[in-house]
């Protein structure tokens, strides 16, 4: 369970193409950001990756088992997906929202033990989030809220985490503060990450690998470290148009 | 985990108590609506049937043949229709939703009036037939759902909407062929609930249907759960929701289709019961739908009590759930939140 292929995905909503023959691999403690303009197909990538959409055509391998034909139950505990937002509208206490992670091993009938709940709350204290366990989730802070949800997705324990920006509701320092931690989450557990995002700022900041998408397809494929700033210059210039790349305390950022 | 476990025994024992009172608070109603009525039962009387002592034989034969059966459908159609409308609200992701909402009540009733119309008009034969009915509509709704593209929610809702819109045309067209003197007023009360007709026959003959619902919802109890998410979300947690969702709709549509059957439409229980014991309980997970049950069949009891004893022939029991209801809602409203 070390590599996740993704290859030649095609995929559209009815007739409208939206992603057009992308390929890449995800590696273990990896964190890989997704970036792209609106409508160039990020979120609908993620959505064939995890199986909530099926692709015209391409594959999907762990360890050369082809994902697109497992059933949903066995692809969750491979593959985790966090939504943009989560849609819990009851109220619930911060520790059954964890809980749910735990949902693609049980039986149709199961529902989670003792034992399940032990493994959630010490998922919180890995987290630093114990004290809200007997807290309802509704009356969390936003940044709170999607910390639970990551949470959510370690209960999942699946290798392959993926998120869609997860930081598009949050103000600037809870997005630094989640993306961070998803960062820590992924590189302390051994994980392999990707997320879609829309500042390239946050990519450049927390993620290890950019891959960037244009007209459906894609377009650059880096890893920060290895990449001199003249042709990540060159890159988002072709996205974002006139920018300009500074070097700050050993990271890059672009300013515009 | 110290203090996370002395909270969550704070909780349960809050609970605890919460349940004991509700359990309490029936355990008198039962008591009263056993007593209640045409033919007033002491409470004396009561507690030597309980304890197996001879009463005088009429006594006998309304606590058995009327009351008994009487009062354990009314606690029977509270539990389950409030259950099931916890149920539909938490899958459905609508605080509005009630077991109507996919046709069961609109199917029943048109099976209740085709009995009523075309056939003898017995009442066993009407509750066949409404309980026929409201499972036939649930399933073409659901089978009009599956015809389509997109197996989301918002398909299942407009199928309901579509099929009954048309039980409720065809229901217009029996009941404007219907005999207004007889045929057509038999409609209308049905249609209005009552249980005054209720015996251990008919009791016992749902019952199996009853409980085969009942026990499907306890056992799915977190897939419930689950499906309270967007569809995306369940289906990334590994749930096949469509299924699930399926054997959910069925066992609620068993739960209150083998009810409506012999009471005819009960309304507002399935929405309100729900709202209380979320109100009172501020979770929403099946626990609550289980409180919910007992605070509907509190409702309910008292309802029927009243039913039977305010005027000089029965008042049908959806007037009184209505009115029991609606300002016990607007009550808690004003209070919380």
């Amino acid at each position: 369970m070390e590599v996740l292929k993704i290859e030649n995905i095609v995929a559209s909503y009815g007739r409208e193409l939206i992603v057009d023959d992308i390929s890449f691999h995800m590696k273990k403690s990896e964190f890989t950001g997704l970036l792209g303009l609106n409508g160039t197909g990020k979120t609908t990538l993620l959505k064939v990756i995890c199986g909530l959409l099926k692709p015209k055509s391409g594959k999907c391998f762990i360890d050369n088992k082809d994902m697109m034909k497992y059933k949903e139950k066995e692809r969750a505990k491979y593959i985790s997906f966090m939504p943009q937002r989560h849609s819990i509208i009851y109220d619930t206490t911060v520790l059954e929202v964890v809980l749910m992670g735990i949902t693609p091993y049980l039986g149709t009938f199961g529902h989670p033990t003792n034992e399940h709940r032990k493994i959630a709350y010490d998922i919180l204290e890995k987290m630093d989030m114990e004290e809200c366990a007997n807290k309802n989730f509704l009356q969390l802070s936003e940044g709170q809220k999607q910390l639970i949800i990551v949470a959510r997705s370690l209960m999942q324990n699946s290798q392959f985490m993926l998120f869609d920006e997860p930081n598009s509701a949050l103000d600037f320092n809870n997005s630094h503060m989640i993306l961070s931690k998803i960062r820590e989450v992924i590189k302390k557990e051994r994980k392999s990450g990707l997320i879609t995002l829309h500042d390239p700022n946050m990519a450049l900041t927390y993620c290890d690998r950019i891959i960037v998408l244009k007209d459906k397809k894609k377009f650059a494929d880096f890893y920060i470290k290895d990449t001199d700033s003249g042709f990540i210059q060159e890159v988002f210039n072709k996205i974002y148009e006139d920018i300009e790349i500074i070097h700050y305390n050993g990271k890059y950022m672009i300013v515009k | 985990m110290k203090i996370y476990s002395s909270e969550v025994r704070k909780t349960n024992n809050k609970y605890f108590l919460q349940y004991l009172m509700a359990i309490i608070l029936l355990c008198a109603a039962f008591g009263f609506s056993i007593g209640v009525g045409k033919y007033p039962i002491p409470i004396k009387d009561i507690i030597k049937i309980i304890f197996g002592k001879e009463v005088d034989s009429t006594v006998k034969m309304v606590f058995f043949n009327l009351r008994l059966p009487r009062t354990i459908m009314v606690i029977m159609a509270g539990i389950g229709l409030s259950i099931s409308g916890s149920v539909y609200q938490t899958i459905f992701k609508n605080p509005l939703a009630t077991p109507d909402i996919i046709g069961v009540s609109s199917g029943a009733t048109l099976g209740a009036a085709i009995a009523i119309v075309f056939l003898s008009g017995g009442t066993f034969t009407i509750a066949f037939s409404a309980f026929a009915g409201g499972i036939v509509a649930v399933f073409v709704a659901l089978g009009l759902a599956r015809m389509s593209e997109n197996k989301g929610i918002a398909t299942l809702v407009l199928a309901g909407i579509v099929i009954g819109s048309i039980t409720n045309g065809l229901i217009m067209i029996l009941k404007f062929f219907a005999d207004p003197e007889r045929q057509l007023a038999a409609i209308e009360f049905w249609s209005m609930g009552s249980f005054a007709g209720i015996t251990s026959d008919k009791m016992l003959g749902v019952l199996p249907f009853f409980l085969l619902g009942i026990t499907m919802l306890i056992l799915l109890r977190w897939q419930i759960n689950i499906l309270s998410l967007s569809d995306d979300e369940g289906k990334s947690l590994g749930l096949k929701i469509e299924r699930v969702r399926l054997l959910i709709i069925i066992a609620a549509t068993l739960v209150v289709a083998s009810i409506v059957s012999i009471t005819g439409l009960i309304s507002f229980i399935s929405l309100i019961a729900p709202h209380i014991a979320r109100i009172i309980r501020k979770r929403n997970d099946f626990s609550t739908a289980i409180f919910s049950g007992l605070i509907g069949s509190l409702i309910l009891i008292v309802a029927d009590c009243l039913a039977r004893s305010i005027g000089s022939s029965e008042i049908p029991i959806s007037i009184l759930t209505t009115f029991i209801g609606a300002p016990y809602l607007a009550y808690l409203m004003s209070r919380h939140r």
